[in-house]
C-alpha cells in the first residue's frame, strides 16, 4: 500500500512503523525523533531532504505535545528556562533555513564517479558530524559515571561563564547562570534545527545537563517543551517554502503519538545515567547508518 | 581657444548627469544592503538577550506578586 510523496511512492506501513519507533524515543529521551527520522526518510524512502526536514519538524511538534502533557503532570518542566531559550532558538532557526536555501542553490557536486545534489551530500556530512560528536561525548561521560554509587549530576560548564546579567531557575536547581550563555547556545542549536530538521532535543538534552547542570529528568521534561516550540516555529518557516507534506506528517504521527506515551512511562522507571547511556548508543547507530550511506556515495 | 558647438553638448551633459545619478542610486542600494545586513546581525545578537530579560522580568514579577517563589520539584533529586 503506497502513497505518492513528491513523486516518490512510499509504503504507508513503513511510515507508521518509523513513526512508532521515533515516538517511543521522543517520549523516552525528550527528543523529537528528528535526527532519526530525517536521514531515514531520505536514505531508505528516497524523499528529498527539504520535504523530510519540513515534514519531520511538523510531526515533531505533534509528538512532543503529547509528551509535554505527561511531563507537566510529573512536574519535570521548567517553563521559565524553556521560554527563555526559545527566543534565541527562533533566531537560529531563521538563520538555518536561510542556509538551507543557500545550499539548495549550489547545484550538484562530483563525488567519486557520479554527481549528487550538494544539499544532500553536505547535509549528510553535517548529520554525521553532529551525531558522532554528541553521542561520543555522552557515551564517554556515562561510561565514566556508570557503576559509581553517588550518581552525581555533572556540574554545568556554562555556569562558570562570568558574563552578566545572571538568572536563576529554582525548579531545575540552577541557582546562578549567565543569560547570554543560555540564549546564544540556544541560537546555535536553532541553526541546526532550521538546517537539519532536528527539533533540538538531541542537542538540548546534553546542553541542559552538561552545560547548565540541570538534573536529567528535569532536562528531558524541559527539553520536550523547548522542542515543541522550536518544531512549531520551524514547521511554519518550512511550510511557507512548500517543504511540508501533510500525508507524510499524518502517517508518521499515527505511530508516534501512541508510542510517545509508552516512552515517557519507561523514562520514569530508569535511572538518569542509564538514560544517557542508551541515548548515546541510539544516536551512534543512526550516525553509523549515515556514515555507511556516505561511504556508498563516495566509493559506490 | 574657442569651441564650436556641434549640437551634442546637451546630450553629453544629460548622459553625464544620468551616469552620476546611476552611481548615486547604485551607492544608495549598496548602503541599503549593508544597513540591512547590520540590522539583521544586531537583531540576531540583541533580540535573544532582550527576550530572555523579558521572560526573567515576567517570572520575577509573578513570583513577587504571588508572594512566593516556585518550589523545587520534590521528585527531582538535586545532587549539585
Amino acid at each position: 500500500m503506497n502513497i505518492d510523496i513528491s513523486g516518490i511512492p512510499v509504503n504507508i506501513l513503513g511510515l507508521i512503523g518509523l513513526g512508532c519507533i521515533s515516538g517511543f524515543l521522543s517520549g523516552f529521551f525528550g527528543i523529537g525523533g528528528g535526527p532519526l527520522i530525517t536521514p531515514i526518510l531520505n536514505i531508505l524512502f528516497g524523499i528529498p531532504f527539504p520535504i523530510c526536514i519540513g515534514s519531520t519538524l511538523s510531526r515533531t511538534a505533534g509528538t512532543t505535545f503529547s509528551a509535554i502533557l505527561r511531563y507537566w503532570k510529573f512536574g519535570n518542566i521548567d517553563a521559565k528556562l524553556a521560554l527563555m531559550i526559545v527566543g534565541g532558538n527562533f533566531v537560529g532557526i531563521e538563520i538555518g533555513v536561510y542556509l538551507l536555501d543557500w545550499l539548495d542553490k549550489l547545484g550538484e557536486v562530483s563525488v567519486g564517479k557520479q554527481s549528487i545534489p550538494a544539499l544532500q551530500f553536505y547535509l549528510q556530512w553535517l548529520f554525521f558530524g553532529v551525531l558522532v560528536t554528541v553521542s561520543g561525548l555522552i557515551l564517554i561521560e556515562s561510561l565514566i559515571h556508570r557503576g559509581k554509587s553517588d550518581h552525581k549530576q555533572p556540574l554545568g560548564l556554562l555556569r562558570a561563564l562570568p558574563i552578566p546579567p545572571y538568572v536563576s531557575f529554582p525548579i531545575t536547581g540552577v541557582r546562578r547562570i549567565s543569560l547570554p550563555a543560555i540564549v546564544y547556545s540556544a541560537l546555535v542549536i536553532g541553526i541546526f534545527t532550521g538546517l537539519l530538521g532536528i527539533g533540538g532535543g538531541i542537542l538540548f538534552v546534553p546542553l541542559l545537563i552538561y552545560g547548565y547542570g540541570v538534573e536529567t529528568h528535569a532536562a528531558v521534561g524541559t527539553t520536550s517543551l523547548i522542542v515543541f516550540f522550536s518544531a512549531a516555529y520551524g514547521t511554519a518557516t518550512h511550510a511557507m517554502r512548500g517543504n511540508v507534506d501533510l500525508w507524510l506528517v499524518v502517517f508518521l504521527l499515527i505511530g508516534s503519538t501512541i508510542c510517545a506515551q509508552v516512552g515517557v512511562i519507561t523514562n520514569q522507571k530508569i535511572q538518569g545515567d542509564s538514560i544517557r547511556f542508551c541515548f548515546a548508543f541510539i544516536v551512534l547507530i543512526v550516525a553509523g547508518m549515515i556514515g555507511f550511506n556516505l561511504l556508498r556515495l563516495i566509493y559506490g | 581657444m574657442s569651441e564650436e558647438s556641434d549640437g551634442t553638448e546637451g546630450t553629453w551633459e544629460r548622459a553625464k548627469t544620468s551616469a552620476v545619478r546611476y552611481e548615486q542610486i547604485l551607492m544608495f542600494h549598496q548602503m541599503e544592503s549593508y544597513m540591512k545586513g547590520i540590522f539583521n546581525v544586531l537583531v540576531c545578537l540583541l533580540f535573544p538577550i532582550a527576550w530572555g530579560a523579558l521572560i526573567n522580568w515576567i517570572f520575577t514579577f509573578l513570583e513577587r506578586r504571588t508572594g512566593r517563589s516556585t518550589p523545587p520539584n520534590p521528585r527531582i533529586d538535586y545532587h549539585i
